[in-house]
């Protein structure tokens, strides 16, 4: 049994805005621990749930784990919609505001210029699914080589028709891919123009069900004034590719958790 | 945050992603502080092992027409 608290953290903030939502242990509220003009959004949390070797054990409850981390992640957003926010790693946590005073001292600079860089830019996510069996037909469709290939082999006897078919088939699975990548990149060329920058994330999954396999995803730094733009961009895209199985997902606003600095590492 | 699929609504399975997409974007980014109790890599990889089984017996669980308590 312990009643001892820590201070949990969620953001770094250079405005004053405190959600008005409950803390990641579902009722403490938020508050700021200001030092030299930034704040952190911070909330106490029981260290009975989160100190060291009870976070540990609690992450292996995935229930616990879903419930924390959109808690986390709400609070962030509603911090966002206020103004510019530098997100932290899930289960930050600290035994005493004080250190978060030091943290913010010894960072300072870095933390006021990343947020100044971030003021109304967001994050948003952009995955590409790719049905293969559609993207192989629309090759088989369209593919003037492998058209003139099957033309051939339906004026041909059985036997021949047979090898020139199992070409056909082999070309059709290499120019799929080849065309695969070619879509990522004409993808990349589209929103090229509305994102300030991009970072490549690894696969979310290797194999998504139903066929369906995820060839791209990205997270885009983006000025809040040109996401219509942005979105335009890729809903266009979908529209001019979507017989070909390719199909791009966005999801955001994020908070900019992949366009933070390194902190402390100048010791 | 929301997503967006051509004003489609979202299928379960994208919600799933989603939910992996939170995790991985708190897990893995954001700042990195050394703080009294943070994650460790090795935290971080428990904490997927966990859930792609969590996740792989959702899927299991539908394909197989399952239907989880109370539904």
């Amino acid at each position: 049994m312990t009643s001892e608290a820590g201070w949990y953290l969620y953001a770094f903030l250079s405005h004053e805005d405190l959600p008005p939502l409950a803390g990641i242990d579902g009722h403490s509220p938020p508050s700021l621990i200001a030092e030299n003009g930034i704040a952190a959004l911070a909330s106490s949390v029981p260290l009975a749930e989160f100190g060291e070797e009870a976070l540990r054990r609690n992450l292996e409850d995935p229930r616990w784990l879903e419930e924390k981390v959109r808690l986390h992640e709400s609070i962030v957003e509603a911090a966002l919609a206020k103004g510019p926010v530098l997100p932290m790693k899930f289960g930050t946590i600290f035994l005493n505001p004080d250190t978060i005073r030091a943290v913010i001292r010894r960072n300072a600079r870095r933390i006021r210029e990343a947020l100044e860089f971030l003021r109304d830019k967001v994050e948003w996510g952009v995955k590409g699914f790719a049905d293969r069996a559609a993207l192989r037909a629309a090759v088989l469709r369209s593919d003037a080589a492998l058209l003139a290939l099957s033309r051939e082999a339906s004026a041909k006897p059985p036997g021949q028709a047979f090898f020139l078919k199992r070409k056909i088939e082999e070309s059709a699975s290499a120019k799929s891919l080849d065309r695969e990548e070619v879509l990522t990149r004409e993808v990349l060329a589209a929103i090229q123009k509305t994102v300030v920058d991009r970072a490549a994330l690894p696969p979310l999954l290797p194999e998504v069900p139903r066929g369906e396999r995820i060839v791209l995803n990205l997270a885009c730094l983006v000025r809040r004034e040109g996401v219509e733009a942005f979105l335009a961009g890729v809903e266009q895209w979908n529209r001019g590719h979507g017989e070909e199985g390719v199909r791009l997902l966005t999801s955001g606003p994020w908070p900019p958790y992949h366009f933070v600095p390194r902190l402390d590492d100048e010791g | 945050m929301t997503m967006r699929d051509n004003g489609r609504p979202a299928s379960s399975l994208e919600r799933e992603v989603t939910l992996l997409e939170t995790l991985d974007r708190l897990l893995n980014r954001g700042v990195v502080v050394a703080g009294d109790v943070t994650l460790s890599v090795a935290d971080v990889d428990l904490i997927y092992l966990g859930l792609r089984l969590l996740l792989s017996s959702v899927e299991t669980a539908r394909e197989w027409g399952v239907r989880s308590a109370g539904e």
